[in-house]
């Protein structure tokens, strides 16, 4: 019920159906109001009245009218007016009422003036009730008025209607409607709060929600109320019938409804103790949260991490945990699936909630043992190793036995200058090979150089993940020496007249040295004296000093009196790989050359210029060893001989080296090695 | 001329390029002949290794004299497989050919490191097909000998 009220002269409230103490002895009220217990979905009923303290109503007398309204319009009215000495003038409307259409009772109010007369009969003027003189006898006062008259008995009277002014009061039929409700489940074991949005979701006169649930099992209560947005504060027992049910907020008027599942809460893991687990351990591990329901299951992240559930409740499970033997370190993501309470197996409260509540634990895995590496059949990491150039460094990381296995290996590049493998041949020169794969178990290589205190470093990976400590063996590497070079002939050219055979007759021969013995050509023991002898010096350990000959100019000029013939010679390799021109006997092998010419009769003249870089290579005889360079020496001759009276005088020129020995080096062209595509052959003479 | 077709033919059935024999029945000292490349593109160079050994209980000489990738102490037979000696390459001044001349001595037993020896210096062997290849050297002192055979095969 909507009351409003409405004071004229003197101040005063009043609810309906108990007045409040007025502050003041004299007043009028007005009031309208729709009366609570006379209001339902099918008819409302309202009450307007206009009251007056008593001393009031001596003089006045109350009167209201009262208009009711439905939807703007008028559906019915009424009025009342005090009776005389009675100070309360009101009255009752009862109509049909048509859910949800708006009412508003609006009252109109006044006060009946006084009556004021004139009695001949004392000749004075009265006030007196007017009722009482509107009824012209009666009761109290003067009732000994004669009717009007002409000179007698004559009196007069007025009657006013004051009005005071209006009250009204408007009321909306509409019935409670929920909009939405949040959330829309709940869940077995859980309390909270649930809000019901909506409209009218209160009743107008009590202003309360009433609200029901259909599911058994709920208890509850309301935090707060209005016209638009109710809460409640609920607890689900974990005995609480599950599945759809129904939320109703009704009240006179009518209700509405909206649909709560009740299911089971989604678990929440809120602790694992303890959370590490090492790889390969079985660990009792207690997983603490809710929701969990009676017969939980546990499941992981990781397929290397198995659980036995040794105990279960809503609250907390107590696992067996085992981390297989290899699992790599990581984070591993821990489930806990709720099965419901009820043994029917999960039972959500909303679409697409998951049965799941999750956290994440660590997994500590095995650490991999500390390699070390081997060389030659003997362990090397953490000493140095003495090794020669050329020396084939094979080298083995070994594994110490443990659970897991090796994903990888993984080798430092050698520093300094290294090789994978060099090979030569005559034809197409030294090739050499690359480093190999640095991701074996074994790392083969050579070095090419000297080098102290170079480091080889090995490490692994576990299958899990973790890297192992880093074997280092370190390796001086000692050089095979260099060489040193003579000219048995002191640098001179000489003219030899050798012998022929059957094939071939002799000669004469420009040569840049001094021999003895048969033409090219035919057999037989040659000796003599080379233009140049190279001597190898400083071979760390057995090994094998060899050469390679480069030759980069050899022309000869022929002449006689009318023509010069000019001959030449492609650079290349001199003879083969290696050098041919060892000199017998000799250890460490020296290398000899002795150019030569022919020098027919038909030529009066004969010239030989010979450019030519030797270069000293060394293999050790460890086995698999590779051959080096040592080094290179760059040498020359140049000198002409003339025929006069068919001699040959004594040649004119000499040679000998050019500058010193250059010790190869890796920032050299193919590292140091010397390079040719093809042999030195000589050009059509012209 | 049957019999020896007979014999290089054998030779390249049963050993290809492996030593068959050396006919060193007056000599000192032996040659053998070998190859690492058997089988060899048309127009490239092809290479033998000679390696000499003293047979004998004294110094035999083994002298070299290398131009262009061949010693000339040594006479090359190479034919064809019908038998015929391989076309030989006509250069001009032959007698203007140069080289080095090496000495060298064979102690008893001893042996030379097998020498590459371009025998395309002085044959022709662009034309595909096989080739027999023998090696000989002739010491007045020591005797003839000669080398095993080798067949090798050109292809286009």
């Amino acid at each position: 019920m909507k009351t409003l009220y409405l004071t004229v002269g003197i101040t005063a409230l009043l609810l309906l159906g108990s007045r409040p103490a007025a502050s003041q002895s004299s007043y009028v009220e007005g009031v309208s109001a729709i009366i609570n217990a006379g209001t339902n979905s099918t008819q409302i009923e309202t009450f307007s009245e206009t009251f007056e303290t008593a001393d009031i109503a001596y003089y006045y007398e109350a009167y209201v009218e009262g208009y009711l309204y439905q939807n703007g319009s008028l559906i019915a009215d009424g009025a009342a007016l005090g009776s005389p000495y009675t100070n309360d003038a009101y009255g009752y409307m009862t109509q049909p009422l048509h859910v949800p259409d708006t009412y508003e009772i609006q009252s109109d109010h006044y006060l009946v003036a006084y009556y004021t007369s004139y009695d001949p009969n004392t000749g004075a003027y009265e006030y007196d009730n007017p009722d009482y003189f509107t009824n012209d006898g009666g009761y109290g006062g003067s009732n000994d008025f004669l009717p009007g008259s002409s000179g007698c008995g004559c009196y007069y009277e007025t009657v006013a209607y004051i009005f005071l002014g209006t009250t009204a009061v408007q009321m909306s039929s509409a019935p409670p409607t929920i909009s939405s409700i949040s959330p829309t489940g709940v869940s077995l074991g859980d309390s909270g709060t649930l809000t019901i949005n909506g409209s009218n979701l209160v009743d107008v006169f009590t202003q309360t929600a009433t609200v029901s649930l259909s599911n058994s099992g709920i208890t509850w209560s309301i935090g707060s109320q209005s016209a638009t947005q109710v809460t409640i504060n609920y607890s689900v027992s974990t005995s609480a019938t599950t599945g759809s049910g129904t939320l109703t907020v009704s009240d006179r008027f009518g209700s509405s409804s909206a649909t709560l599942n009740v299911g089971d809460g989604t678990p929440k893991v809120t602790s694992i103790t303890p959370s590490t687990w090492n790889a390969g351990v079985t660990t009792s591990v207690t997983f603490g949260g809710n929701n969990f329901g009676t017969a939980p299951t546990l499941s992981f992240s990781s397929s290397q991490v198995t659980a036995t559930i040794a105990s279960a409740s809503n609250t907390q499970i107590v696992a067996n945990v085992t981390v297989a033997t290899c699992a790599p370190a990581q984070t591993v993501t821990v489930m806990v699936q709720s099965h419901g309470y009820n043994g029917s197996g999960f039972i959500a409260t909303s679409s697409g909630q998951s049965p799941d509540g999750t956290d994440s634990a660590t997994i500590k895995a095995i650490a991999a043992l500390a390699p070390t590496i081997s060389f030659g059949g003997k362990v090397v990491s953490g000493t140095t190793t003495s090794v020669v150039v050329g020396q084939q460094i094979a080298l083995t990381g070994n594994v110490p036995s443990q659970s897991c296995g090796v994903a990888s290996h993984e080798w430092s590049t050698p520093t300094g200058t290294a090789v994978g493998g060099a090979t030569a041949s005559t034809l197409s020169g030294f090739s050499l090979t690359s480093l190999p794969s640095n991701t074996g178990s074994a790392y083969t290589f050579y070095w090419v150089y000297p080098g102290s205190s170079l480091p080889m470093t090995y490490k692994y990976t576990l299958t899990n993940g973790e890297v192992s400590p880093v074997a280092t063996a370190t390796f001086t590497v000692t050089g095979a020496g260099s060489m040193s070079n003579t000219s048995e002939t002191s640098g001179k050219l000489t003219v030899d007249n050798l012998t022929g055979c059957t094939a071939q007759p002799g000669g004469p021969y420009l040569v840049y040295g001094n021999v003895t013995g048969p033409v090219p050509e035919c057999s037989g023991t040659t000796s003599g004296s080379a233009g140049i002898v190279f001597t190898p010096s400083g071979a760390p350990s057995a090994g094998s000093y060899s050469y390679v000959q480069l030759l980069s100019t050899d022309t000869r000029v022929y002449r006689t009196a009318t023509t010069t013939l000019t001959c030449t010679t492609t650079a290349g390799i001199d003879s083969s790989y290696p050098y041919a021109g060892i000199r017998p006997g000799t250890s460490p092998p020296k290398a000899t050359d002795a150019p030569e010419i022919p020098l027919p009769g038909t030529y009066t003249t004969a010239s030989h210029t010979f450019n030519a870089t030797m270069y000293l290579l060394w293999k050790s005889n460890t086995s698999n060893s590779i051959t080096v360079p040592l080094g290179y020496q760059a040498w020359q001759f140049s000198g002409s001989t003339t025929q006069s009276g068919g001699r040959w005088g004594t040649p004119t020129g000499g040679g000998g080296p050019v500058g010193g020995f250059v010790s190869s080096s890796g920032s050299q062209a193919n590292k140091g090695y010397p390079t040719w595509s093809n042999k030195a052959t000589q050009n059509p003479c012209q | 001329m049957r019999i020896f077709r007979s014999l290089v033919l054998l030779a390249g059935i049963t050993a290809l390029w492996t030593p068959v024999s050396a006919h060193n029945a007056h000599a000192s000292f032996s040659i053998v002949i070998t190859t690492d490349n058997p089988v060899i593109k048309a127009g490239s160079d092809v290479v033998i290794k000679i390696r000499m050994t003293n047979n004998s209980n004294h110094d035999v000489d083994c002298t070299m004299a290398p131009a262009n990738g061949l010693d000339r102490k040594y006479q090359y037979d190479v034919r064809d497989a019908q038998g015929n000696p391989a076309a030989k390459i006509v250069r001009s001044h032959p007698e203007l050919e140069s080289g080095s001349i090496l000495p060298c001595t064979l102690k008893p037993g001893q042996s030379t490191p097998p020498v590459d020896n371009s025998i395309s210096w002085i044959y022709d062997l662009t034309h595909p097909g096989k080739y027999v290849v023998q090696v000989s050297r002739d010491d007045p002192k020591e005797g003839k000998a000669k080398s095993n055979t080798i067949t090798l095969t050109v292809k286009p």
